[in-house]
């Protein structure tokens, strides 16, 4: 697996484009920037939906109306993110792919999007009239609190990315060796 | 008196939008062009 | 007839508009930007910036809750000003969502001020060299100051308000919070 990954990887990084992106200083801080500041409306959207569920935000407004209402710029912000997320990945794939704080932010990327299906389908499933009251039920309202702890902690690994102490050059040791998918001989970094 | 001060929070409402226009609109032109000129001095 | 007294907030505003344009445009500037040196050198000794300079994961731990208070920050600023345009919770009384919107702006505010002087802590002499980083406090100031006393007395105070303003008011508000989301992350890509 971790051969698969490092050969794909070196296989990305052999394209023109992959290595113009990232030596072209403007384009890929404009890239990286965008994803950044795109988290206001992606996260931004998410965060309140979250927050009305627990009571914290728009106590007044029913919960079902702001997560119906805030869904497509959420959505919106979310296919600007994955699009310039590929591309960050697509200018720098190897030490990407071999970066132990990337691997655990696609880990929490999936188990964030398994918690938002359970979550929906949580919404559709509770009793009517539950939207009105300043608080969701406390299905909804776990769904919320881990969707807060799974994002909080997928922009900390995100962050993490850009350090390098556990890159496969530094050499990591054997455990965080694999966890990372350093490859013995490996030639690329 | 409350219709008043509506007139004015309108009023201050609306300069300090336009001033925030006018200052946001100089700085990122300000900027567009310093980048286009960076490139255009690389690549001609 | 009304008096100039009925029109006492625009009347600050222009002043302080024009203290600023006068401020900027003279020496007065530069004097106090050599003037802030110790502060910003004094900056880096306090424990925020030791810890800052010397701790990389802490720095990249605060710049984390950084970014994803500005994300909360920035869901308050676009529902409201959406709201303020009309194109989410066009249904819903508009002072209530600008309530309500404004008390979640405040806590994030909050969050992303003090995680800011931590981070500015530890790069404090990088920042005070970069125009950037003057811009970016420029910026988050006067949306602070729009926030609190231009736009939330508007929304808050009885009556219509005109279509223009509301308008220019939303749009202002977005332009000037991107405008210190996007200079602040320049900041790290400069110096």
């Amino acid at each position: 697996m971790n051969q698969w990954i490092y050969d794909f990887a070196v296989w990305l990084d052999t394209h023109a484009w992959s290595t113009g992106l990232h030596e072209s200083y403007y384009m890929y801080n404009w890239i990286e920037s965008t994803h950044v500041i795109t988290l206001m409306l992606s996260l931004g959207m998410l965060f309140l939906i979250d927050l009305r569920m627990l009571g914290w935000a728009l106590p007044q407004v029913p919960a079902s109306t702001v997560a119906k209402r805030l869904n497509v710029p959420m959505l919106v912000g979310f296919s600007v993110m994955i699009i310039t997320g590929v591309l960050l990945f697509y200018a720098i794939p190897v030490r990407t792919a071999q970066s132990l704080w990337f691997r655990i932010k696609v880990v929490l990327l999936l188990a964030a999007a398994l918690n938002a299906w359970l979550f929906h389908r949580r919404m559709q499933a509770a009793p009517a009239g539950w939207d009105t009251a300043p608080r969701a039920p406390s299905g909804l309202r776990l769904g919320a609190g881990l969707s807060l702890a799974f994002w909080a902690l997928i922009v900390l690994c995100g962050r993490f990315i850009a350090y390098d102490w556990f890159d496969c050059n530094a050499e990591p040791g054997d455990v965080i060796g694999v966890l990372a998918g350093c490859t013995p001989g490996q030639t690329q970094f | 008196m409350t219709e008043r001060n509506s007139k004015d929070a309108q009023l201050a409402a609306l300069l300090g939008a336009a001033t925030i226009l006018a200052g946001a609109a100089i700085y990122w032109w300000g900027q567009i062009q310093s980048v286009r000129e960076l490139l255009e001095m690389a690549y001609g | 007839m009304d008096s100039v007294f009925a029109y006492k907030r625009s009347a600050i505003l222009l002043l302080l508009i024009a203290l600023c344009a006068g401020f900027a445009l003279s020496d007065l500037r530069i004097d106090t930007w050599a003037a802030l040196l110790p502060f910003f050198e004094w900056m880096e000794t306090t424990p925020f910036g030791v810890i800052g300079k010397t701790w990389g994961a802490a720095f990249a731990a605060v710049e984390a809750v950084h970014l994803l208070s500005m994300a909360v920050l920035g869901g308050a600023v676009l529902v409201g000003d959406g709201r303020l345009l009309g194109w989410v919770f066009a249904d819903q009384p508009l002072r209530q969502v600008q309530d309500q919107c404004h008390r979640v702006f405040v806590w994030s505010l909050a969050v992303v001020v003090f995680t800011g002087v931590f981070m500015a802590c530890g790069v404090a002499m990088k920042i005070y060299y970069l125009p950037v980083f003057w811009y970016k406090m420029l910026a988050l100031a006067t949306g602070t100051l729009f926030a609190f006393f231009i736009r939330r007395p508007l929304v808050s105070a009885p009556g219509e308000i005109a279509p223009v303003t509301r308008r220019l008011v939303a749009v202002a508000s977005v332009v000037v919070w991107f405008s210190v989301a996007a200079t602040g992350r320049w900041i790290g890509f400069s110096g």
